[in-house]
């Protein structure tokens, strides 16, 4: 019994051992860095050279910094490939937040520059109209001053007009009257009364 | 007793060599926090303008669970940590996209006010 699991023992620690070497065989082997970590370093180089993602995105930028640090870091103590290749991976996409980050900041700032932009528009609109509304009052005020103009001066003429007629008027009956009294006056002319004969003649 | 002591010894073994799968707590923290970044996105416009964020966001985070489930815990951890940056991700490039359009329809509305106003002052003339 005691025997066995002797045995038992020895093979559980051959056994580890092959693995345990095997496994640290592999990690010297692998003393270049996973391409990720090149990849995300480049990544974040590019970034932070791009003047809009540095100004616009500088929280997000420093989070991808961290990342790409991390990577390193995790890679010179631990010199583990996979969990190397994930923070890598994690950092690559940390960079692309930050692009992102800031291609939003840059459409907040449009937002806002167009959003007083259209105000101004829509004032320099409402102006032209206010205007175009006060040169449409002060065309029909000369309109209108105009046709009372007119107006007026028709009511005067007609006002002389009247006048002249009834000057005319007045003239005509005059010349009727003078007329009328002229041929009675004719007819009164020739009575002659002769003696003895009832004269019918107006005297 | 002894064989108490080899299985002891064995685990030790286990884990000073750090074989992955059997070493470590499950990463239950990174895995909500996951969660709930996916969630958020889907929530967000993400489905529209950033599909394919989400979606990598959403396969990573099941393959996570999965692995939860397998005990494969640094294996989950690593997914988690991956569908959570990806989620961010697919939320603010859908956020920049929805932004970017605003700007997009004000410069339009701008172009149409202006059009409009100079073919009234045209009109005018």
């Amino acid at each position: 019994m005691r025997r066995a699991t002797r045995e038992y023992r020895f093979l559980c620690l051959a056994i580890g051992t092959v693995i345990g070497m095997s496994l640290v065989g592999m990690g010297c082997a692998t003393h270049v860095p996973p391409a990720e970590l090149a990849q995300a370093r480049t990544a974040y180089a590019q970034a932070q050279a791009d003047p809009q993602v540095s100004t616009r995105a500088p929280v997000a930028l420093r989070e991808a910094e961290e990342a790409v640090r991390r990577a390193e870091l995790t890679w010179d103590k631990e010199k583990d490939v996979r969990e190397v290749q994930n923070l890598a991976a994690v950092a690559q996409q940390r960079v692309e937040l930050a692009r992102a980050a800031a291609v939003q900041k840059q459409a907040e700032i449009d937002v806002e520059q167009l959003g007083v932009e259209r105000e101004r528009v829509l004032l320099e609109a409402r102006t032209r109209e206010a205007q175009r509304a006060q040169e449409a009052v002060e065309q029909a005020q000369r309109e209108a001053d105009r046709a009372y103009q007119q107006a007026r001066s028709a009511t005067t003429r007609s006002t002389q007009l009247a006048q002249e007629l009834t000057t005319t008027k007045e003239e005509l009956a005059a010349q009727e009257q003078a007329a009328r009294e002229q041929a009675a006056r004719a007819q009164t002319k020739p009575c002659h009364c002769k003696r003895g004969v009832r004269c019918h003649c107006k005297k | 007793m002894a064989s108490k002591q080899t299985v002891i010894q064995l685990l030790l073994l286990c884990g000073a060599l750090g074989l992955s799968g059997c070493a470590g707590k499950p990463p239950t923290a990174t895995l909500s926090q996951a969660d709930l970044a996916v969630q958020q996105a889907s929530k967000s416009k993400a489905p529209e303008y950033a599909s394919l964020e989400l979606y990598m966001a959403r396969e990573q985070f099941t393959s996570a669970q999965e692995a939860m489930q397998h005990k494969e815990y640094t294996q989950a951890r690593r997914l988690a940590e991956r569908a959570m940056v990806n989620a961010q991700l697919a939320e603010t490039k859908a956020q920049a996209e929805q932004t970017r359009r605003s700007a997009e329809e004000l410069r339009q509305s701008i172009e149409t006010l202006r059009s409009e106003a100079a073919q009234q002052a045209s009109r005018r003339q």
